[in-house]
Order: structure tokens, then sequence, then C-alpha cells
């Protein structure tokens, strides 16, 4: 796949030039997280006529090298000017690494972060000055402010640098490692580059050195970045440590969206009935055991019953439910469809949906209407919902949620839990994904009804949502085996 | 007390699997206390990939047990003669892609389903290879695999 040239962006909120971080589907500044942004690439500006703001700033083209000449060697010329590679590394972070000609001529540049090479823009007020100890690039930003990067200033140091592997190194298994521990420990070392702009680290590690760089390692930060730019470099900014850069990833991702269990709110797990069981309602029941610590209960025994009708030790289900609110055995989820994901906390004080506030309107939900006489079934929800049951839907319960694109984790008949769940508990009890009727006759009367028409519609609503999902990506990957089914 | 409760279901795992055994191509290898056990896994027949080979599946039980999924990772043994299956789900370090380990974990499941799901994991594999950037995964991976974040894409292996 030819990857189209990402352009580079310019944030009119703070000047800066930058490929935009996307959040939602909205693109922010990388720099200052704004919103106002104008795309630079000529092909694609929406005004013509408009003068495009000056280039990024793009690195001094070396004399193009005799064709045929390898990369790294090219590199090494780089190297034997000093400062070749924060010319590299600055170049590649900026994304005007295409204006290197040999680079040009090797492809796309993928070590820049976008993944592809800059579009080769106009540049104008580039100006570029070779001194004694280094060069100077300035350019001119479009709110008239002027940026000006220094490369090659640093002595020895800066010479040391240029002969690390760094970010650059070799397969990139510690790259970043490498380049540290490699900061002017190896003034002299040569090191083959070759095909270090190929690992697909490199962008990463580029620019985490990149960052810490800019954050001041003592006596190393160079006077790297005067101008516009350089306000943003604050050192709290940035990460220094793998963990660190681990946890923000853990961040980011958390912030995509919620995933993993939800647990029932405290509201529901304290509503769940409680049942003493006494010789007659033992000898009734189908459960002889409790499924999460396999003891047999015995008479006097205190069990909890949740709506799909299993049975636990009070002990065994809470934990559990605090932790993911749905039934150990079956998956019935305890937690309302339309609950706050993001916090779960929420449906203890809130309502779960239609103005319902009080702690017996969230039990009467969950257990339905007072006792209505139906029969316990399975939970199982292929099962269409008996006729008394829908007719009381229609008059009494709101219609059930309108399906969403990504409902959360519920009851998945054709997972693999399922298959060693019932095999393992299939010896002592009677296998409760069945689909046959479970007699559960242990319960008193205020406690009849077990579960409840608009729980047990939603349910199926449910499923019947994440089949059509099933079937729709499928129809879309049907060429990749990989099918988001899970989450 | 939550560690009764894990140490009372694992005695009563271990003496299930002491009276009754083991499904076929499933040994439990060691269960010297209530916090490793170590389990062989054999995929029998014909039809397999991995016919002759054994795998060695390591689970570490927290004191949370069976409320919290154990740890449960392939290893290398040479006592056993036992290598990492090469599976798209197994990275090379053992750490196991299944959604039962992480968020379908239920605490009815025990030592033996999850033997029994790795196994039929290994058994509809028909192609050996190492999921998609197993190398960067294992180079970063925590030694716990309860701390990796999975994504559960596949549900034909």
């Amino acid at each position: 796949m030819s990857s189209r040239p990402s352009p580079f962006w310019l944030c009119h909120e703070c000047g800066a030039q930058m490929r935009p971080l996307e959040v939602n589907g909205v693109k922010h500044c990388a720099s200052c997280n704004g919103e106002f942004l104008e795309i630079l690439d000529p092909e694609v500006n929406p005004d013509p006529y408009h003068e495009l703001p000056p280039a990024p700033p793009v690195r001094p083209s070396t004399s193009p090298p005799p064709s045929g000449q390898s990369r790294s060697s090219l590199e090494e010329e780089q190297h034997a000017e000093g400062g070749g590679f924060m010319q590299h590394l600055f170049g590649s972070l900026f994304g005007a690494a295409a204006s290197n000609a040999g680079q040009e001529r090797a492809g796309p540049d993928p070590s820049s972060p976008g993944g592809s090479s800059a579009p080769r823009t106009g540049v104008s007020g580039l100006g570029q000055n070779q001194g004694a100890g280094g060069r100077t690039f300035t350019w001119n930003f479009p709110g008239g402010g002027q940026g000006r990067v220094v490369f090659g200033t640093m002595g020895g140091q800066m010479g040391g640098m240029g002969q690390v592997g760094g970010p650059f190194g070799p397969g990139g298994d510690d790259g970043l490692d490498a380049f540290f521990s490699g900061f002017g420990a190896r003034p002299g070392g040569q090191q083959n580059r070759a095909g270090g702009l190929n690992d697909p680290m490199a962008g990463d590690d580029l620019l985490r050195g990149l960052m810490e760089i800019m954050s001041g390692e003592p006596g190393v930060m160079p006077p790297f970045l005067t101008g516009a730019p350089q306000g943003r470099a604050n050192p709290g900014d940035y990460v220094m440590t793998q963990q660190g850069f681990d946890q923000i990833l853990e961040q980011l991702m958390q912030a995509a969206g919620p995933q993993g269990p939800i647990p029932a709110s405290e509201v529901v797990i304290e509503g769940l009935p409680r049942i003493t069981f006494t010789e007659e309602s033992l000898e009734k029941s189908v459960y002889k055991d409790c499924p999460v610590c396999k003891e047999d209960f015995t008479v006097g025994d205190e069990v909890m019953r949740v709506p799909c009708a299993h049975v636990f030790h009070p002990d065994c289900l809470q934990p559990w439910l605090k932790i993911n609110g749905s039934c150990p055995v079956c998956r019935f989820s305890l937690v309302p469809e339309d609950g706050n994901r993001q916090n779960p906390q929420a449906t203890q004080a809130q309502a779960p949906s239609g103005g319902l506030t009080s702690v017996t309107d969230i039990l009467q939900r969950l257990w339905g209407q007072g006792g209505a006489p139906s029969n316990p079934t399975s939970p199982t929800t292929e099962q269409a919902p008996p006729v008394n049951l829908t007719s009381q839907l229609s008059t009494s319960v709101p219609p059930p949620p309108a399906p969403q694109p990504s409902p959360p984790p519920a009851v998945q008949p054709q997972s693999a839990a399922d298959t060693p769940a019932s095999t393992s508990e299939g010896q002592t009890e009677g296998t409760p994904t069945s689909g046959a009727p479970v007699e559960v006759d242990l319960e008193g009367p205020m406690l009849s009804s077990a579960i409840p028409a608009d729980y047990r519609e939603r349910h199926r609503q449910r499923e019947l949502e994440r089949e059509r999902e099933r079937e729709r990506q499928t129809q879309q990957n049907s060429h990749d085996p990989y099918v988001d089914d899970l989450d | 007390m939550a560690t009764g409760l894990a140490s009372k279901r694992l005695m009563k795992e271990l003496a299930e699997i002491k009276s009754k055994g083991t499904p076929p191509g499933i040994t439990l290898l060691s269960a010297e206390d209530m916090q490793v056990w170590l389990f062989s896994i054999q995929v029998l027949g014909d039809e397999t990939i991995y016919k002759g080979e054994t795998f060695a599946l390591k689970m570490k039980f927290g004191p949370r047990y069976p409320i919290e999924c154990p740890e449960v990772t392939f290893v290398a043994d040479q006592t056993y003669n036992a290598v990492i299956p090469i599976h798209p789900h197994c990275y090379s370090n053992g750490h196991i892609c299944a959604s039962i380990l992480g968020n379908e974990w239920s605490p009815v499941l025990n030592c033996v389903a999850i033997c029994i799901t790795m196994q039929s994991m290994l058994a509809s594999n028909k192609k050996k290879e190492r999921p998609q950037g197993n190398d960067r995964y294992v180079r970063n991976a925590p030694s716990n695999p309860k701390l990796t974040r999975w994504h559960y894409d596949d549900d034909t292996v």
C-alpha cells in the first residue's frame, strides 16, 4: 500500500506546524491541543489564492551522493559533518526529511512520526548559516515569529552524539538504551546504521529520544530550539522512562474507551434476594453446590440468588459482582444497559434511565413488577420471552434502548468459556445454559419473578445487536481472519 | 476470608483431579503448594499440527482465586521436554492472549477448564506462527500477563 504523505498542518492558535493528533475524529494541534488547524499541503489547500505559510524547517540538502551510494555511507557522511545526527533527528521529527536528496531517492522516510514522508512544500523564509562550530537554520512562523535551530554547537558532546546509533540504531532492539548509554560513551565508535531507518520502533524511540533531550538532560541540552516552539518544551510535559511512557499509553487507552468488566452497583448487590436453605428447599433445588467455591450447599446455608436464578454463597458472589456485574455461571448482566459505563458508581446515586431515582425503583427495574407470576426460565436469550411477559412489556415497561454499536460484554453463548464452564459443573447440577426450563422452587412468594420482562428483552436485544454487529464485521472483513467480535 | 476461599477451592480441585483424573492429554505435573501448579498439555490425535509435542502450562494463583483469574503462562521446561507452543495467540515469552484469562474469566472456571480451553485452542490451530508483533510485545511485556491489556479479536482459533 503506497502511503500518501501526510501533510503538515498549521495551528492558528499557537502557530506551530505539525501533524495533528486525532482525538475522537477531531484533529488537535500536537503542540497546544488547539483545534483551529489548517492543512498545509498545497494540493489540499482549500484556499489556493491564499498564500501558504512558510514550510516547516527543512534540512539543508547535502550534496547529492553518487547514485548507488548506500544509505549507511550517506549517514556516515553526515556524521563527518558533525551534528548530522541532530539534523536527522530534527528533520525526521518534523517530517522534513524528504528534503534530503539521498533519502528522497530512497523513498518515503518510515521513521518520521507520521509513518510517511512529508510533502516537499515550497520553502520560504528559510535561511541557512554555516558557521565554524555548527549551522543555524532560521525560518519564519506565520504569526511573524521566527524559529531558529542551531546544530552542532555543543563541541565534543555534539560530536559524540553524532556517532551513536541512537534511535536509528541497528535493529531497534534497545535503540533508546543504546542511545543514552551511548551519550559520549562511544565517541569514536562507528555504528552501522543501515536498516535502522526501516525499524518500526524508530518513530517511537526517536520521539522519546527527542523529548528527553528537550527536557534538559544536564550538560547535554543544546541551545537547541529558540523561537516560537521553545515555549512548548516544558520538561513536565515529557516522559523520561519506559514506565512513564507505558503509563501514558495506558491513560490514552483508557481515555479511548472503557473496556473490561463493569461492576454491579452496591444497590443491585444489596438488593439480591437471600434465601436460607431448608431441608425441603435444598432437596428441590437444582443447584446443589456453589459454583464459585464448589462446596455443597447444606441445610441452613444462606444463598444469594441472581435474576437468572443461579444461587451462590453471598461471600462467594459479592466479591465477584464488585469486579464484574454478571452471573458467574451464565454471564447474565446485572449492569443496566444504559448504566454509565464510564462511571459505574453513578448508578448507585443516579437513575439508570427514565428518571427512576429511588432504590426501590432500581430494584423494581431489576426484579420486575412486584412478583409477576412468570415462569422462571433459563437465561438463554435465544428464546423468545413468554407471551405474558411480552404483553407486559408492551404496556408497562419502557421500550428497550436503541441498539448501540458497541454493546458491553454480556452473555456470549458461543464463547470458549462456556464449554469448560458447563463441563466443570455438569456432574453435580443441571446445566443452566441448556435452554430447558430450570425449576426453581426455593424462593418465597415475594421472589417469584425470575427475570423481569424488560431485563430479558434488553438482554435479547443486546444479543441480537451483537449478532448483527458480528455479521456486519464478517462481511466487511471477509478477507481477514481476524474478526473483531469481543470488544 | 478470601485467602481461605482460594486454598479451600484449590484443595477441592486437587482432590477432584486425584480422584477423577484429568481429561485425556492433560496431566497435573506438580501442585506442591497452593500457589503454583504446573500442567502438561498435549494435543491428541493425528490431525493436529502439534502432534508429539508437549507443553507446560503454569498457573499462579493469587489469594483472590477464583474471583480473580490465575496467572497462566506456557513455560519451556526441560524436565518435561516442554516448549512454548508456536501459535498465533501464544507469545514467545509464554504469555497467552485468551479472553477467559482476561475479562471473560469467571469464578466457575477452574484449572482443568483452563487446560481444556488451551488444549482446544491449540487443537484448532492450522498454522504454526507467532502473534503479530511478538518481538515487540515480548520486549516490553510485564512479567505478569494479567497486567497486559489484551485485545481479543479472533474467535476462530
